[in-house]
């Protein structure tokens, strides 16, 4: 043990957490599909001509009236949609847009959510109470119906459709945030930071937020797949900024007029949508079991 | 700490929330209307108005006339569909969950399980979609349009002339007057919907339940009463299962946001007249004082519903001390 350096430690402890992660094998079955979304949202962004794409933005470019709704075929591998869209091309563009728009949404409402929670119970008192009224403000009107006020209100455009879903799932990470700062507020670690004459910032900073952070990180995951079907969401009933956008929920909606005649058109982008909903769960079921104490430590044991 | 003080208590908490919603409502105003008086001054103001119940003009495509005549319309609607999903989730899903906790690890159980993690993680369009392919458009068994068939009600009396249609709900108010065909068709319209919002809140109680109902169903006092010579039925029903239900009666809770935003969702794709469908339909008609007013009535409904679950737990639950 003594001859172990640092680094190997490290190493040991990253295996140790992967082996929990695929101890159950729909956790990997959750992260290989999700590395086939990431990588396609790669692809797509830095070089689509890989997949015979050019303009990765827009959808009416895929318009092809001369083609009419075509059944999965192998010119179509996924068939076509309403004004003759390839499915295939149109599915790998979507995909990239709703990973893209849903990251910075998932970081800035575990950010913001973070930050409040633990200023609030850090200090406590009068504003806690100002700070989590105002939370709860947030956390009362349901997503969709802030995404709708807001949109009406400002103006109708992803920008403001990210920032209504930022609102909207900030409250769940200050209510987390605020539960662990009660905990580790009154911890030997921050009452000696303290008594060593940091700043409440220094300790905020230093002591309580990668404290904070790491326990809502398992939750991240599940945040990202509400997010992808809340997009999805609301493109499918009609609120999309504009009809030029290749997103799943509004490739959905293309097809729903020709749902008899045409099944495909719609089972197929849904089925993208699903998939990426369901292996966002599973890694983060995955992520729950692998960042629960009582689970590590009993690996642990195990182990050594 | 009585009951009744418990009471007040929770509503007094509820005061400064509803307060913020509407502040946040106002802003919204404050930001499209560019109103020149002091904020608070324009604030007092509208809130008197409110309160007063004078109300302006909408119009849209599905509804033309004032705001608050357009919500005793449409909202009566939205709370049957949501009790009606209310009472689906909570029954179907504590028989199911208790079903799978009984059988656990047989091909039902494991059939349940999956069956509810798919449906939990699905955005609830999705799900609709699905039931409508299969129930509407293969089967053709249940219609897929919250509306009844126009045919149905021509020549019918109470129902156009607007005073003897009292609550607004056509299923009620068909059974109020004894026409059972009507009331049927639109007991049959409000299935799909219902069922559609319902599914991936049952699979959620139904994943909660089954995980305590197991670790309850180990515990030593369930082993006594097993001992006892009870009946294994009687164990599940007045030991086991009311320990185990506290865990999915609070995620209940937590779940009315999630509930309302798949109202707006579900009552937009089958064109259900309630809240949410009068919503996107004021949106997409530009109605901008309607879609504020509504987003007021869905943050009142909000907080009204966390009070009486949180009332009703401090009813049932004898761990709750006031």
């Amino acid at each position: 043990m003594e001859t172990e350096s640092c680094f190997t430690k490290i190493a040991h402890d990253i295996s140790l957490y992967f082996r929990i992660f695929i101890s159950n094998k729909m956790h990997l079955v959750g992260l290989v599909i999700i590395l086939f979304f990431l990588a396609d949202t790669a692809i797509l962004q830095f070089s689509p001509w890989l997949v015979g794409i050019s303009n990765p933005n827009t959808l009416s470019t895929d318009y092809n009236f001369n083609v009419g709704l075509v059944p999965p075929s192998a010119a179509y591998p996924f068939g076509t949609t309403y004004l003759g869209i390839n499915l295939l091309t149109a599915v790998l563009k979507a995909i990239r847009i709703d990973v893209l728009y849903a990251i910075p949404v998932v970081i800035l409402a575990a950010l913001l959510g973070t930050f409040v929670g633990m200023i609030a119970a850090y200090f406590g008192g009068i504003f806690d109470e100002i700070l989590m009224r105002l939370t709860d403000v947030f956390f009362s009107i349901p997503y969709i119906v802030l995404v709708i006020a807001l949109g009406a209100a400002i103006s109708r455009n992803f920008t403001v459709i990210s920032l209504s879903l930022v609102i909207a799932f900030f409250p769940l990470y200050a209510k987390y945030a605020r539960s662990s700062t009660l905990i580790i507020k009154n911890s030997n670690m921050v009452l000696s930071s303290k008594s060593i004459g940091s700043s409440n910032a220094r300790t905020l900073i230093h002591h309580v937020f990668p404290n904070v952070i790491s326990s809502s990180i398992s939750q991240f995951a599940l945040t990202f797949g509400l997010v992808i079907g809340a997009f999805a969401t609301i493109a499918f009933i009609g609120l999309a900024p504009n009809g030029n956008v290749p997103e799943l929920g509004y490739l959905t909606s293309f097809g729903l007029q020709y749902i008899q005649i045409a099944p495909w058109a719609v089972l197929i982008p849904s089925l993208f949508i699903v998939l990426l909903a369901i292996s966002l769960n599973l890694i983060g079921d995955g992520m729950i079991d692998m960042l629960d104490p009582y689970t590590v430590s009993v690996w642990k044991r195990k182990n050594y | 700490m009585s009951l009744s003080h418990y009471i007040i208590k929770r509503l007094i908490i509820a005061v400064p929330t509803l307060i913020g919603i509407t502040l946040f409502i106002f802003l919204l105003y404050y930001i499209i209307g560019g109103l020149h008086s002091n904020f608070l001054v324009a604030y007092g103001s509208w809130l008197s108005s409110l309160f007063s119940g004078k109300s302006q003009i909408v119009n849209t495509n599905v509804y033309k006339g004032s705001i608050s005549s357009a919500i005793a319309l449409f909202l009566p609607n939205t709370l049957m569909l949501s009790i009606f999903a209310a009472v689906l989730i909570w029954f179907i899903g504590t028989y199911l969950g208790v079903f799978s906790a009984r059988h656990k690890d047989s091909a039902a159980d494991l059939t349940i399980k999956a069956a509810s993690f798919y449906l939990y993680a699905a955005p609830i369009f999705i799900v609709a979609i699905v039931l409508i392919i299969l129930f509407g458009v293969y089967l053709k068994i249940l219609p897929f349009s919250g509306e009844i068939n126009p045919l149905l009600m021509v020549g019918i009396a109470w129902f156009s002339d607007g005073i003897s249609y009292p609550t607004h709900i056509l299923l009620i108010d068909a059974l109020i007057h004894g026409n059972f065909v009507i009331a049927w068709n639109a007991f049959l319209s409000l299935i799909l919907p219902a069922l559609s919002l319902a599914l991936a809140f049952i699979a959620g109680v139904i994943i909660m339940l089954r995980n305590s109902m197991i670790s309850v169903l180990n515990q030593n006092f369930i082993t006594g009463a097993r001992g006892k010579g009870l009946s294994e039925r009687y164990i599940v029903r007045r030991h086991a299962l009311r320990n185990a239900i506290f865990q999915p009666a609070t995620f209940f809770a937590y779940t009315i946001s999630g509930l309302l935003s798949g109202e707006v969702v579900i009552e937009t794709i089958f064109n259900y007249p309630g809240m949410g469908y009068f919503l996107t339909q004021s949106l997409i008609n530009n109605q901008l004082v309607a879609v504020l007013d509504s987003v007021l009535i869905f943050g009142i409904i909000f907080v009204s519903a966390t009070i009486l679950l949180d009332i009703f737990y401090a009813v049932i639950d004898p761990r709750v001390r006031f």
